[in-house]
């Protein structure tokens, strides 16, 4: 029995499972917030492993990964990072918008995901075998890569892929009710919400808000919170930037919420 | 109140959200005969501006124009776009335009419940139906509505009404347009990507072409006209009835500006990455100048250790002196906060030499566009072409939100139209405003010979420099790279002293590229 929950909208998670069994590294793609890191935490509980979570961008470099010296006294000590624990634990190592890294420090993944399963620590020259139950777990959103980042085929192609998408509006308010006691009527107006935005941001002007940012919103209204205050303080505005877009994103929840009558 | 700029973004936001993704896209529409209606393949809808006026003054503007975009995202209109509505005679094409606004009434505020008092209150003659002969128009939130029982019901309201009754308030709009009711053959052919007047056979010599002004100097394109889809493409302009956002233009002759002279579209176009250049050594060199990204040493904590301060550290300490532990380095964002606009010229005149000009724009634009992305830097791709005062055309080849970089040269942009180049650097101005930065550039490139009907020399050339001033005003930071030889070289007039700068030959580039950076970085 696992403490999280995890709607499946496809069957990722036996796809997930059986990468596990066949010691082969995953690769999730998906819109933001769509569930890709929730997949993960929940697979991690199922399959009963540790698991060491990285959330890249463009300053991660490869010491941030595998380890660094740190200063004790007048001495330096190895430490090392995520990766190098879960790969000497036996752990899931996931790295959240991998195609954030910089390159070089994607390269040393390389021989994690090919048959060698080992790390290669240059600065204290170490091999690490992965012990038994490691698996590298990947995610990036294909919408929000640059050009320049680019993920090389030859990499891609190291990896058993995954596509998730955003769950239906009718299975989105299922997990929002199902995850925080809401009403059904009202956890399918908030999905409503999350698909109205969502729609909105297909020209790129806003970010879609994740299934994530319903939950909060929901968990606000549980605790006592007014739904519409609770929806604006928790999904619209994360959304604002300042600019005249947001007088159309406060036009659009105020036309999908029903009015507060005084 | 909103600016027409500020509707036509809050209106593109709108259109898609409200009707779950069936209206791809929302514009202003302005002149005489501006109304709120819905293209007949009900992919677009369009927004007067300015919006109609209504009595109660508590509906501010963006209610108003969220009310409307509301009716128009209803199922009704997908219904009604099907039907020959042409056939009608007037009376009964208001009883329809009635009974489907309160068809759409009863929609709306099933699916937009915060509307419900607004719309009440802008439609006072309405009632909400929700029952057409006795049938629900929605059964669960879904509309199960037909054509048969909207038109039944128009035809007993015209028979039943007087005329005075058959008033259409204006929030409701018009009804789908029919158009195409009677099809062409020039539609048919226009549909097969045909012009009527093609001709099959072959001309083996170069022959005298009728060509836009603003010249091609007789060089022939090779492109294939798009299929055209006369159901998904705007409405004709007219001077009473123009898609786009009105922008002014200023008469030289007169000292005054033509309010709302000129409408400009803007489109987002459908790009193919490219596949990522390496930049050119002496671009990257003059945008390292200011670099984005900067190697910090002697931190408390880093991502490496700084192998220099650790010696030093371990140095004092063991000649007894007091260390403070700052042995670490990192990569970090440097300061330049800038937000970059490039403008491309994808007029007619472009195409002269046979590309020349045009490859030389692009290789240009490719070179400022990469180096952009590789510095990581906030920017955007425009390339405007014009068809008259009435439809300037602004196409965004990569806007400033956009995560993937994009290469002009890979857009597969091909010279078209004319060059009314006031308008489309006033829009870019204002898109460049709504960018949070500290700095906002905006890089015009083009032939610089300002074109169109109206549009000539001294008239063109005072617009443009009136809207690069304004521009300048804003705190937009301007600089035109003019684009090979010309005759008549009018970029001083148009763009004032040290504002331009004419490149000839990609060999060029660098030279210009570093003037411009030293311009741009000693503004």
């Amino acid at each position: 029995m696992t403490s999280s929950f995890y709607k499946a909208s496809r069957n990722e998670k036996e796809i997930f499972a059986a990468a596990f069994a066949a010691r082969s590294p995953l690769m999730l793609t998906g819109p933001t917030g769509c569930g890709k890191t929730r997949l993960v935490e929940h697979m991690a509980e199922v399959l009963e492993r540790p698991l060491f979570t990285v959330s890249c961008h463009d300053d991660l470099t490869s010491s941030d990964l595998v380890g660094r010296f740190l200063v004790h006294g007048g001495d330096v000590e190895w430490i090392d990072g995520p990766l190098t624990r879960a790969v000497r634990g036996g752990a899931l190592c996931y790295l959240d918008e991998v195609i954030e890294a910089r390159r070089d420090t994607l390269a040393i993944l390389h021989s994690l995901t090919d048959h060698r399963r080992s790390l290669y620590l240059d600065r204290i020259n170490e091999r690490v075998t992965a012990a038994e139950g490691f698996m590298l777990v990947c995610s990036y959103n294909p919408a929000s890569r640059s050009a320049l980042k680019e993920m090389k085929p030859a990499f891609r192609q190291r990896f058993v892929a995954v596509d998730l998408a955003y769950l239906s509006q009718a299975d989105e308010a299922s997990v929002v009710a199902t995850e925080t006691g809401v009403s059904p009527e009202l956890a399918q107006r908030m999905a409503h919400v999350a698909t109205a935005l969502r729609e909105a941001a297909r020209e790129g002007t806003i970010d879609p808000p994740s299934t994530r940012t319903l939950v909060t919103a929901a968990r606000l209204i549980v605790e006592g919170l007014e739904p519409r205050a609770a929806i604006h303080a928790a999904i619209l505005e994360p959304l604002l930037s300042g600019n005249v877009v947001d007088t159309g994103l406060r036009e659009l929840i105020a036309a999908l919420l029903p009015e507060v009558r005084s | 109140m909103l600016t027409a700029i500020e509707l036509a973004r809050v209106v593109e936001l709108l259109a898609p959200a409200l009707s779950q993704g069936r209206r791809r896209k929302g514009q202003l529409v302005t002149g005489r005969s501006r109304a709120f209606f819905t293209s007949k393949g009900c992919t677009r809808v369009y927004v007067p501006f300015p919006l109609p006026a209504v009595g109660d003054a508590s509906v501010s503007a963006a209610r108003l124009a969220t009310c409307g975009l509301a009716l128009q995202a209803c199922p009704t209109k997908e219904v009604l776009a099907e039907l020959p509505l042409a056939d009608l005679r007037p009376a009964e094409l208001a009883a329809l335009s009635q009974v489907e606004g309160e068809v759409a009434m009863a929609w709306a505020i099933e699916n937009f419940p915060g509307l419900e008092r607004d719309l009440r209150a802008l439609l006072p003659m309405l009632r909400p139906m929700h029952a057409l002969a006795g049938h629900p128009v929605m059964i669960q939130g879904r509309f199960v509505a037909d054509a048969s029982m909207l038109i039944e019901a128009a035809l007993e309201r015209a028979r039943t009404r007087s005329r005075a009754e058959l008033i259409v308030p204006e929030l409701l709009g018009l009804l789908p347009l029919d158009e195409s009711a009677r099809r062409s053959a020039r539609s048919y052919f226009r549909a097969l990507g045909r012009m009527p007047y093609s001709l099959r056979k072959s001309q083996p010599k170069q022959a005298a072409l009728s060509i836009p002004v603003g010249g091609t100097d007789g060089a022939r394109s090779r492109n294939v006209p798009p299929r055209d889809r006369p159901d998904e493409s705007d409405p004709e302009a007219t001077s009473d009835r123009r898609v786009g956002i009105p922008y002014d233009e200023w008469n030289r002759f007169t000292r005054r500006y033509r309010r709302g002279h000129v409408s400009v579209v803007e489109r987002h176009v459908a790009t193919v990455q490219g596949k990522p250049l390496r930049p050119a050594a002496e671009l990257l060199r003059w945008f390292r100048q200011s670099p984005s990204r900067v190697w910090r040493s002697r931190l408390e904590d880093g991502t490496d250790l700084d192998v220099e301060a650790f010696v030093d550290e371990a140095s004092a300490q063991a000649a007894g002196n007091p260390v403070r532990g700052n042995v670490y380095r990192s990569l970090d964002h440097g300061d330049r906060d800038v937000a970059t606009a490039i403008l491309l010229d994808g007029s007619a005149s472009l195409g002269a030499d046979g590309g020349l000009h045009l490859r030389l724009e692009l290789a240009c634009a490719d070179a400022l566009a990469t180096a952009l992305a590789h510095t990581g830097e906030s920017h955007a791709v425009f390339a405007f072409t014009g068809h008259g005062r009435h439809r300037v055309e602004v196409n965004v080849l990569k806007d400033f939100r956009a995560p993937r970089a994009v290469l002009p040269g890979h857009t597969g942009l091909t010279p078209a139209g004319y060059t009314r180049l006031g308008a489309p650097i006033r829009h870019v101005t204002q898109r460049l405003l709504e960018v949070p930065a500290e700095r906002r550039i905006l890089l015009s490139i083009g032939d610089g010979l300002p074109s169109d009907e109206g549009y000539e020399a001294e008239y063109a050339w005072a617009d443009v420099l009136r809207a690069v001033e304004e521009a300048e005003e804003s705190g937009v930071m301007f600089y035109h790279i003019g684009i090979g030889r010309v005759r008549v070289d009018p970029l001083k007039e148009c763009f004032g002293l040290h504002r331009s700068q004419r490149v000839v030959s990609v060999r060029d580039l660098p030279r210009v590229m570093a003037q411009v950076h030293e311009r741009l970085c000693a503004a």
